[in-house]
């Protein structure tokens, strides 16, 4: 299991603090409505803060996620692509990885196919429990993740489009509007007070100088900061979003491959598609191109992560695709292997190779320092969010930010542990290096240094 | 004849769109698609992206063209015309004309029994016979149609219309191919817009009913639903319908006031149409399926009518510049009869890859894959669209992919029209052959070959996005070929729908494949990524013969200290850049074969680094430059870059650039010493006595430079850098950081001489607390072993094998006394680099293969930006002719 890192580290930390203080820290500081750290600080109150504990409820959700879009999928298409889907969403690289990252995005994926389930119940059906079971499931999403309100808005216009050719079709609509109005009231009422919760969060944040967004993120981002928009992101993402995280070249030259896509673009040509299918395209595409133009304004927004519930989407399109589109047995089975395959690898890569951008070995940095620490001796770190996953993964010594101790003085004793990370980002780059210049300065030598994935560690005696 | 299973008898599938939505659809497409192709358009002609000229030129041919066509697509479709069919108000006598030469009686009996039964009108219904054969008449006598022959065939299908046209009389004329079967009510709905009297002829769609019975024929419908759905539609709009042969009533006086049908040419409905047109006369296309014929089913027949198509149309193309037609008729004939030219484009397409792969040219340059792909792909996407959106979805990848596979047909076509070869009337085939067809796919499966073989040939070079990106679009012209030729290689699963003509009792044997087809595909197959292997042994612009290794350590220096924007990040020393690594990273795309690299590290030096002389300043961190010196090693590394990149890639922006940072070296980083030029370590250190750094001295750059340059200060500098070299291990010692220089001398035979001493630093720098006391061979100064090694000219290797005894004792150490003994007990990467560079030039590979792995094991123990650079460059300067290869 890989190390705990920066986010999970401050989301555990959050979790220890009691049930008021988590909500109130979460108002002050956080970015994200609280249903999954509540999930979290219940969890470390029975099973600990262990990684496995933490983890528990993503690994739960992303488990629960196979099943639920095999049913989707038959429920949408048919039984083969409901299997082909299940199969997909099990090697899928990035569900693997956020089903074992202590955060909330494998529960708003689970969330995302269990609502686009119950609609379609709701559509074909129209029981009051498939009504009750889609407000239920969207109010949970909403208090998930903020950009839920994307697939949910996206939910919404299907049910206008449906009642609209209901009306067309002269079939009776009241009783679906009513369904309609009644999951609208309940969605207004459980958001009531997750909009102020928001509110509180945006003005701090806003107070803090950084609107909303601007968490750390792990991995550079492949286009060209503060360019225009960049296809190649868009392209980028599209490959974490199926095929997972890998190095930034693996990426650059995965995205090269898109004359590929032309082809894509050209066998679609003429192939009729189902309502069921422009539903899932519209949920699996329409956050990303919402999320896009918001990134054309804030740059940082524009992340796989943040329209995580359109890669189920995505996968039960491939698998209609694969599986449901060619007509004879032997040419879906071909497809369904060679992409089957191609997500393995990625899987692979994503999982072993040590040159993952978004892989950090802090449990390995920290263990090996604990393992050779003494007494006395000091560990500074930057930048300085890397607080929480420090005290996480204590290395037994005192601890302390080097912004902190620049700002107080350096360490005179002992040997000092200078532990860096992000260090792709230049600004970060710069003051650990210019902490290693004041550590030079100082009574302290250059003993050696320790690279573990993501992080390098300079030991001065 | 059974009626049963005949698909020309079932229903019909033909979407008929409002007119009012249909022209509005295509009409807003239309103006999207405008802008995004003057965005395409306006970036490719005018962002000075010129790679190489000629491939440049071509780009622009081909996509100029395809514009014209498609903005001739929007154009028409957004005039789309939805006629409501007119009855006659009298009964006016009309001759059908069913031309047959050869066609099966089964094919032809549905369509005299459904003219027979035509209602609405006087019919009288006859069945042209140039094939004379008595199972006709038969079946004419048996319907109770007129049976007409010819002593001679004259004029093919034109002749036999117009001798039919002198035995008749009836002042309409419809026409039939003896395999569309008409509705009964086939006249009811056409012969009411002939009541205009300025009216020639009503075209009704030519629909192929037997789209199901395989891929060829599905594909060949879908072709024909776009021409006779939006397009035709629209050509009605602008009064630009032309006759298409078939399905189709005349005034009989319009028709003989232009002398009737053309028998000097295999599309006699087209020019026929042109000289009504041009007469004056109007056309009408009634859009509802009155008549359900058959399409080609086989790969052969396909081409057979593909040929005749396209050799008739491009051979109109003189007779629509002459004629006297209106404008806008004019331009659509002349869009119907130029699309036969698109296989020219395909051909360009198909082209840039393979060239780009193994040539290294391409047709753009200073443009990342991100820039084009922001402006081509909304183009792309939004003119697809408009055809998928026009066509109601009737239009199919498989239909895209039988045009794209008979790019030949019109290739051969054109020359033929060119040449003014003769075409030659032949009955596109009726029924569909079981066999396989491999001839007919002939010259698709040699394209094939030849993009696959080329693809394979990039992978085993190079696996840098840009190669990659070229395969990929080599690959995708490849299956496009390959889905239409698939079809043809296949013997068919099932008999067609209808019948098949009598065969010759026996077993239906399996055609093999034709041996010239199967040796040329085999020979394309294997002979490109000879060919281009034999080619690429020599010169630059080859692609590197990079090891696993030397890959690995150059993609790993890309991923660790290079950012996506460029910047060369020396993360260990605080974030900041120097020159000196962005020229490294330079030569090390070029060495990757990684044109999009090279330009964004390229272009973020320029942007950030590069000063108004073109040398580029040594030192940027937090955001700006905060030492505007110029070094000059970075200087000739990124010149030599340039120049490389701008052979590898063929773009001459490159070369100039490179010789300009190249002429400013010259100028400003050099000193006149004894009247000979030598390399100074920067502009402030010309002053006497000179400063050099013997690590700057570059004897491949001043060959490459000497080559893209011909300035012979070049080889003077190569000359001197050698003698001061030279001069500084002499003894042996190894070379010191930094040295000055005393003398220069030149003998007669050319030779020179130098007299040169190690300094401790240059006095010119500000000494620092870590300045040494005496010189020292540290981290600059093992650069000399390196590139002296890498040198094609042996004196210079020489230099870099005296060193081998030295650095052979203890490899790796960072900083050594010039004697060789190392100072302190910190070794680095780099220095095992330069001890190998010294092995390799002592004959002794197989230690500098050790030593570079011993630099690799250390670099992956104490990563070092300048460690890692080494580790890639070392391996690709020593181990590979990736930078060039040396002359035999």
């Amino acid at each position: 299991m890989r190390s705990i890192w920066v986010d999970e580290a401050i989301s555990v930390h959050q979790a220890h603090m009691s049930l008021g203080g988590m909500i109130d820290n979460l108002r002050a500081t956080d970015r994200h409505p609280p249903l999954h750290y509540l999930i979290l600080w219940l969890t470390v109150r029975l099973f600990g803060d262990g990684e496995l504990a933490v983890r528990a409820p993503s690994i739960l959700a992303s488990a629960a996620l196979i099943p639920a879009l095999f049913v989707t999928g038959r429920e949408l298409f048919d039984r083969r692509t409901g299997l082909v889907a299940a199969g997909f969403v099990t090697i899928a690289p990035l569900v693997v990885w956020y089903g074992q990252e202590a955060r909330m995005y494998a529960l708003f994926m689970l969330l995302g196919v269990i609502a686009l389930w119950a609609q379609v119940k709701v559509l074909r059906d129209g029981r009051n429990r498939y009504w009750v079971a889609y407000a239920g499931v969207t109010i949970a999403m909403l208090y998930t993740h903020y950009f839920a309100v994307i697939p949910i808005a996206i939910q919404q216009i299907v049910f206008a489009v449906a009642a609209w050719r209901r009306a067309q079709a002269g079939l009776p609509i009241k009783r679906f509007l009513t369904g309609v109005w009644l999951t609208w009231l309940a969605l207004l009422i459980a958001a009531a007070p997750l909009a102020s919760f928001a509110h509180e969060q945006f003005s701090h944040s806003q107070a803090a100088g950084m609107g909303f967004g601007g968490a750390p993120s792990a991995g550079a981002p492949l286009s060209i900061p503060g360019s225009s928009a960049s296809l190649y992101a868009i392209l980028s993402n599209f490959v974490w979003a199926i095929w997972g995280y890998h190095t930034n070249s693996t990426i650059l030259r995965i995205a090269a491959l898109w004359p590929l896509l032309m082809l894509l673009s050209l066998a679609l040509m003429g192939q009729r598609r189902s309502p069921a299918t422009r539903v899932v395209l519209g949920l699996a595409l329409g956050p990303v191109l919402i999320l896009l133009f918001v990134g054309l304004v804030k740059r940082d927004l524009f992340e796989v992560r943040y329209f995580v519930a359109a890669v189920p989407m995505m996968l039960l399109l491939l698998a209609r695709a694969v599986a449901g589109g060619p007509r004879r047995r032997m040419p879906a089975i071909v497809a369904t292997t060679v992409l089957s395959l191609t997500l393995l690898i990625g899987l692979a890569d994503q999982q072993l190779n040590p040159n993952n951008p978004r892989a950090f070995d802090f449990r390995g940095a920290l263990e090996q320092i604990r393992s050779e620490a003494r007494p006395g001796d000091t560990v500074l770190y930057a930048p300085d969010y890397l607080r929480d996953v420090v005290g996480y993964y204590s290395p037994g010594v005192r601890t302390e930010a080097l912004s902190d101790a620049e700002a107080h003085g350096m360490p005179r004793d002992g040997h000092v542990f200078l532990l860096g990370s992000f260090l792709d980002d230049p600004g970060i780059a710069a003051q650990v290096g210019t902490g290693r210049y004041d550590l030079s300065q100082r009574p302290h030598r250059l003993i050696r240094t320790i690279t573990r994935d993501q992080i390098r560690i300079w030991e001065y005696s | 004849v059974s009626a049963a299973g005949d698909p020309r008898l079932g229903p019909v599938h033909w979407p008929m769109p409002d007119q009012r939505e249909a022209r509005g659809r295509a009409f807003v497409m239309a103006l999207i698609c405008s802008v995004l192709a003057v965005w395409y358009l306006s970036w490719l002609l005018f962002g000075a992206h010129v790679g190489n000229p000629v491939l440049f030129g071509l780009l622009i041919a081909a996509e100029s063209f395809n514009l014209i066509q498609a903005v001739g697509f929007w154009w028409t479709c957004s005039h789309q015309r939805m006629r409501r069919s007119r009855s006659p108000v009298g009964t006016e006598a009309v001759d059908v004309l069913i031309p047959v030469y050869d066609e099966p009686v089964d094919v032809v009996e549905p369509t005299v029994a459904g003219a027979a039964a035509l209602h609405g009108s006087d019919v009288r219904v006859w069945l042209l016979d140039d094939g004379q054969r008595s199972e006709m008449e038969g079946l004419a006598a048996r319907h109770g149609v007129g049976y007409m022959t010819r002593e001679r065939n004259i004029g093919a299908k034109a002749g036999n219309l117009n001798n039919a046209l002198r035995l008749t009389s009836a002042p309409y004329v419809a026409v039939l191919d003896c395999d569309h079967v008409p509705r009964s009510e086939f006249l009811d709905r056409t012969l009411g817009h002939l009541e205009d009297f300025g009216v020639a002829f009503v075209q009704t769609p030519q629909y192929y009913a037997n789209g199901a019975s395989g891929p060829i024929a599905a594909a060949a419908a879908a072709q024909q639903n776009l021409f006779f759905g939006p397009i035709a539609r629209g050509k009605d709009g602008l009064d630009a319908i032309f006759c298409c042969g078939t399905n189709v009533v005349f005034r009989r006086r319009a028709l003989e006031e232009v002398g009737g049908f053309s028998e000097d040419s295999v599309t006699e409905d087209f020019e026929l149409s042109v000289r009504l047109h041009e007469s004056g006369w109007r056309s009408v296309y009634v859009s509802e399926v009155l008549a359900c014929g058959l399409g080609p089913e086989d790969m052969a027949s396909y081409v057979s009518q593909q040929q005749r198509w396209a050799r008739g149309c491009l051979g109109a193309i003189p007779l629509v510049l002459r004629s006297r037609l209106p404008w806008r008729a004019r331009l659509q004939y002349l869009l119907s009869a130029t699309y036969f030219l698109t296989g020219l484009t395909l051909l360009i397409y198909m082209s840039l890859p393979v060239i780009r792969i193994v040539t290294g040219a391409q047709p753009l340059a200073a443009a990342t894959a991100d820039q084009f792909l922001l402006h081509f792909a909304p183009y792309y996407v939004g003119a697809l669209a408009t055809v998928a959106l026009a066509g109601y979805g009737t239009y199919t990848y498989d239909a895209f992919a039988l045009a794209a596979g008979s790019f030949w047909i019109h290739v051969q076509a054109a020359f033929n029209s060119l040449l003014r070869r003769p075409a030659r009337f032949v009955v596109t085939p009726k029924h569909g052959t079981i066999a396989r067809q491999p001839r007919a796919v002939a010259p698709a499966l040699v394209a094939v070959a030849v993009l696959i073989g080329a693809a394979l040939y990039g992978l085993s070079r190079s696996h840098g996005a840009a190669t990659l990106n070229n395969v990929a679009f080599a690959s995708l012209h490849a299956t496009v070929l390959l889905t239409a030729a698939i079809p043809a290689l296949r013997l068919r699963p099932s008999a067609p729908l209808l019948p098949d003509p009598p065969r010759p009792a026996g077993p239906i044997t399996r055609r093999r494949w034709p041996k010239p087809v199967a040796a040329s595909m085999l020979a394309a197959a294997v002979l490109v990524p000879v060919a281009v292997g034999a080619l690429g042994a020599k010169g630059l612009a080859s692609h590197p013969t990079l090891s696993e290794q030397a890959h690995d350590a150059a993609e790993s220096f890309f991923q660790r200290y290079v950012q996506p924007d460029g910047r060369v990040v020396r993360t260990d020393q605080g974030g900041d850049t120097v020159s000196e690594g962005q020229a490294y990273a330079m030569l090390l795309a070029v060495a990757l074969d990684d044109r999009t690299r090279f330009d964004r590290v390229w272009h973020w030096t320029r942007e950030y680094l590069q000063r108004g002389d073109g040398l580029l300043a040594y030192h940027w961190s937090n955001g700006r430059v905060d030492s505007d010196e110029p070094a000059t090693d970075a200087d000739l590394d990124a010149a030599r870059a340039l120049v490389l990149a701008g052979k590898r890639f063929g773009s001459d922006e490159y070369t100039h650039e490179g010789e300009r940072i190249g002429d400013a070296v010259l100028d400003r980083e050099t000193v006149d010493v004894g009247g000979l030029p030598v390399l100074v370590a920067g502009p402030w250190a010309r002053s006497a006595p000179p400063v050099v750094n013997p690590s700057y001295f570059s004897p491949r750059a001043y060959a490459d430079l000497t080559a893209a340059r011909h300035d012979s200060r070049w080889d003077d500098l190569a000359g001197t850098s050698r003698a001061i070299a030279t001069s500084l291990t002499a003894g042996p010692t190894l070379p010191p950081d930094w040295a000055r220089v005393d003398s220069l001398v030149a003998s007669g035979n050319g030779d020179v001489s130098a007299s040169a001493a190690g300094i401790a630093s240059p006095d010119n720098l500000a000494a620092t607390s870590a300045s040494p006391d005496s010189p020292a061979s540290g981290l600059d100064a093992l650069r000399l072993a390196i590139r002296s090694a890498e040198s094609c000219v042996p004196a210079d290797r020489r230099v870099a094998a005296t060193l081998w005894p030295l650095y052979r004792r203890h490899p790796g150490s960072a900083t050594y006394a010039l004697g060789g003994l190392p100072d302190g007990h910190v070794t680095h990467a780099a220095s095992y680099v330069a001890a190998a560079a010294a092995a390799k030039a002592a004959d002794q590979n197989g230690r500098m293969q050790h030593l570079l792995d011993r630099a690799a094991e250390a670099n992956s123990a104490h990563p070092t930006y300048y460690g890692a650079a080494w580790v890639a460059l070392g391996r690709v300067m020593l181990t590979s002719s990736a930078l060039g290869s040396c002359p035999d």
